[in-house]
């Protein structure tokens, strides 16, 4: 038992990096030469469904779940905290009631979405996080770094709303990039069916924002 | 060892598989304001293809001079009969980008036709998280078409952004002019009105059907009056001031979110 735990462990601190390339491949669609061809690799083994299965028992939370569920809560676990970090610098620093309103959403939806989320993982027996740095030979692009918020917490007024929804619409971006990996890939169905909220929620958002930052 | 180290490779394949097949390009910009043409998709005020989903990944090999970046499925950018909406600016105009990667950056370029009416220089540097341009168009009004190319320092690709101007306007806003096009064949009906203040019916992303359960597995309030503090779900019903709402997003009731203050949280019944 304790032997296929760790084994599933070190199966999924693979398959963080392995989504790193397999993203990547999906930029020679159009040509991107960036990040080389790390992708494309993996094309050339073979899979068995059981391996990738969480298998039943795993925890209170019903329904088997695959590597994908759990790179997905992985992965958005800490993206919706950064997301919720950017939200709460809104009520003190914009001007505008509309994005106010919209960044205490975003905090109170993501909030509960990122506890849900640790709580799934823990009954699954999962780590909480992938393995750190695993995105770092893609040169943590995608990631909004802490940076972002510190740069963003100087700003206040008109300036702070512009930087403020060009930086959160990206970084929602992102999350529907993530979700709907997720929706295509994923096996558990509540973890599915969370992706499809995020994809549903956040789709309006980044229409609401993008319309705020042009009104 | 050997068992683990095959085991990985598997999984790998068994996700790397999957999102080749399918996957929206991962990244990267595109001008969100004024919006270009692909902003307006993403948001829904004029119907396009599969762009509104990634209104980022217009990208394609540099020294192109259209909207798609030459991608097929992207063609509809580049139709200059289709309404878009226009955004009247004056001869000063701040262009703004979001970014979901911040690719090293050799150069930001902006055309109307085919001359470069500005530069930027980023000497491949990784851009800040926000970028923005102030560029003069000076000697230039009535409606005009601006190209926006991000060229990305380490590859070969740019990004690529067509921008809808109605230059000598008010200066801000968005404001929908009917947009006429001048150059174009005069047997071309006359384009309706941009639907900035109409917009069209939500566009859902095709493949996401209703949600058929509460997915969700924190506790609950059972319904009754909405309170402060309180944990709703998907589906629960409250009363406040004698009103009933339906939540539409879990959350935790934080702060001052009554049911009338947040619409997105919650639907009013009646």
């Amino acid at each position: 038992m304790k032997r296929s735990a760790l084994t599933l462990v070190l199966v999924l601190s693979t398959l963080t990096v392995s989504a790193c390339g397999s993203t990547d491949a999906s930029h020679h669609r159009t040509g991107h030469g960036a990040h080389g061809s790390g992708g494309t690799t993996h094309a050339t083994e073979r899979v068995t469904e059981q391996v990738t299965d969480g298998g039943t028992g795993a925890g209170t939370t019903a329904g088997a779940f695959n590597a994908a569920d759990v790179m997905f809560l992985q992965m958005m676990i800490p993206h919706d905290r950064r997301g919720v970090e950017l939200a709460m610098l809104a009520a003190t620093r914009s001007s505008r009631e509309e994005v106010r309103t919209l960044a205490a959403e975003i905090v109170a939806a993501q909030s509960d979405q990122v506890q849900v989320m640790t709580d799934r993982l823990t009954a699954w027996k999962q780590p909480l996080e992938a393995e750190a740095h695993a995105h770092d030979a893609h040169g943590g692009l995608h990631v909004t770094g802490p940076e972002v918020v510190t740069e963003l917490a100087a700003l206040k007024g008109a300036a702070f709303d512009t930087a403020f929804l060009n930086v959160l619409i990206g970084h929602q971006h992102n999350a529907l990039d993530m979700a709907r990996t997720e929706v295509r890939t994923g096996r558990n169905p509540e973890t599915v069916e969370l992706a499809r909220q995020i994809e549903r929620f956040r789709s309006e958002q980044v229409k609401r924002m993008l319309a705020e930052l042009s009104s | 060892m050997r068992r683990t180290l095959t085991l990985a490779a598997v999984s790998s394949f068994a996700f790397g598989a999957t999102v080749f097949a399918a996957s929206p390009a991962m990244a990267h910009g595109y001008v969100s304001a004024p919006p270009s043409r692909q902003a307006f998709c993403a948001q829904g005020k004029i119907a396009c293809g599969n762009v509104k989903y990634e209104p980022q990944s217009v990208e394609g090999p540099k020294g192109q001079r259209n909207c798609n970046a030459g991608i097929a499925a992207f063609a509809e950018l580049n139709d200059d009969s289709k309404a878009w909406p226009t955004t009247a600016v004056g001869t000063s105009v701040n262009f703004s980008w979001v970014l979901t990667a911040r690719h090293a950056t050799s150069t930001w370029e902006y055309y109307i036709g085919n001359k470069l009416i500005a530069s930027f220089n980023d000497n491949g540097r990784q851009p800040g998280a926000t970028v923005t341009h102030n560029v003069n168009l000076a000697g230039y009004s009535g409606k005009q078409k601006v190209l926006a190319v991000w060229n990305i320092a380490d590859t070969a690709n740019a990004f690529y952004s067509c921008i809808d101007l109605q230059v000598g306007g008010s200066g801000g806003g968005t404001a929908p002019t009917p947009a006429p096009t001048p150059t174009k064949n005069p047997t071309t009906p006359a384009p309706t009105p941009a639907p900035t203040r109409t917009p069209a019916p939500l566009p859902s992303p095709t493949s996401v059907p209703k949600p058929t359960a509460v997915p969700t597995t924190f506790p609950t309030t059972p319904a009754g009056t909405w309170r402060l503090g309180g944990k709703y779900t998907i589906g629960n019903v409250v009363t406040y001031q004698g009103v009933k709402y339906r939540c539409l997003q879990s959350h935790t009731a934080y702060g001052d979110w009554a049911p009338p203050k947040v619409p997105a949280l919650w639907k009013r019944l009646g």
